[in-house]
């Protein structure tokens, strides 16, 4: 097992030049994206579902870096939890996450 | 280790609308560009978009319900740990003045406080010093949105757009900080 993960990595430092090459001449795409405020593509990359979660399992996640929540539609009510950064617990008994 | 710094849950919050939304076809989508989630049920003139966000520049957790038709909103909060830790603040005295907050839509009502107050020093059930006297809670509030019962907020009036608010809080003091 270690031989083949060895030879993995001696694989992937071999294509580490050619990655580099592939970033340099991204570069003037991404400079024309940034200029065009097209975002660099980030929509692409929206996360989008046409079936409501059926619970907290199935939640989208959202936040601006200190508070965040997550969010799922449950099957008609829209539910999300909530949490904020630096919010140390209490007890072990309260930091259950569902009712029971 | 019965202690620890675990990112607890403030709690569960449900949106429901009267009358209910259909849910075929179902649109949810993380919206990176604008940091928001849209969630589209029905279509047509049954159509319900909500808007959900983290204000980028205050903390705030914004909720926004939009629809052709006018419906009313009810919101809870689940606290889990009521009475075990945490305490939803009672609803304010009714107001004497002959006209009620929920008639006007556009104006924001006292909303819904809760919170979790970890116990002084010195207290047995406070294994870990550093986490003594750490409230954290939040308040829940809308235009239009009263108190309904300990743990709900409802629209007084069927509106066609709803607005509400999340201000979670934390602070360290003594309990009595919270007054």
């Amino acid at each position: 097992m270690q031989l083949v993960i060895a030879k993995h990595c001696r694989y992937m430092k071999s294509l580490l030049p050619l990655l580099a090459c592939l970033s340099l001449l991204s570069l003037p795409t991404l400079a024309q994206d940034v200029a065009s405020g097209a975002g660099i593509g980030v929509d692409q990359y929206n996360l989008s579902w046409n079936v409501p979660g059926p619970n907290s399992a199935a939640s989208m996640p959202l936040g601006n870096g200190d508070i965040g929540l997550n969010a799922w539609v449950d099957p008609t009510e829209t539910c999300f939890s909530i949490f904020r950064r630096q919010m140390p617990g209490a007890a072990r008994r309260t930091q259950r996450l569902t009712p029971g | 280790m019965k202690e620890g710094g675990v990112l607890m849950k403030l709690g569960l919050i449900r949106v429901s609308l009267n009358p209910k939304p259909i849910v075929n076809p179902f649109q949810q989508t993380l919206q990176l560009r604008h940091g928001e989630i849209a969630i589209r049920l029905g279509e047509g003139t049954t159509a319900i978009d909500y808007r959900i966000w983290v204000d980028a520049n205050h903390p705030v957790i914004r909720v926004e319900a939009n629809g052709s038709q006018p419906f009313k909103t009810t919101v809870t909060i689940h606290d889990w740990r009521l009475r075990q830790g945490d305490t939803i603040l009672a609803a304010p005295r009714a107001p004497t003045s002959p006209a009620p907050r929920a008639a006007d839509p556009n104006r924001s009502a006292p909303g819904l406080t809760w919170f979790h107050h970890n116990p002084s020093k010195n207290d047995p059930r406070l294994a870990d010093p550093h986490l003594a006297d750490i409230t954290f809670g939040a308040t829940l509030e809308g235009p239009g949105l009263v108190r309904d019962a300990d743990s709900t907020l409802t629209s007084g009036v069927a509106t066609s757009t709803q607005l509400i608010s999340i201000h979670p809080l934390t602070l360290t003091g003594p309990a009595g900080c919270l007054n």
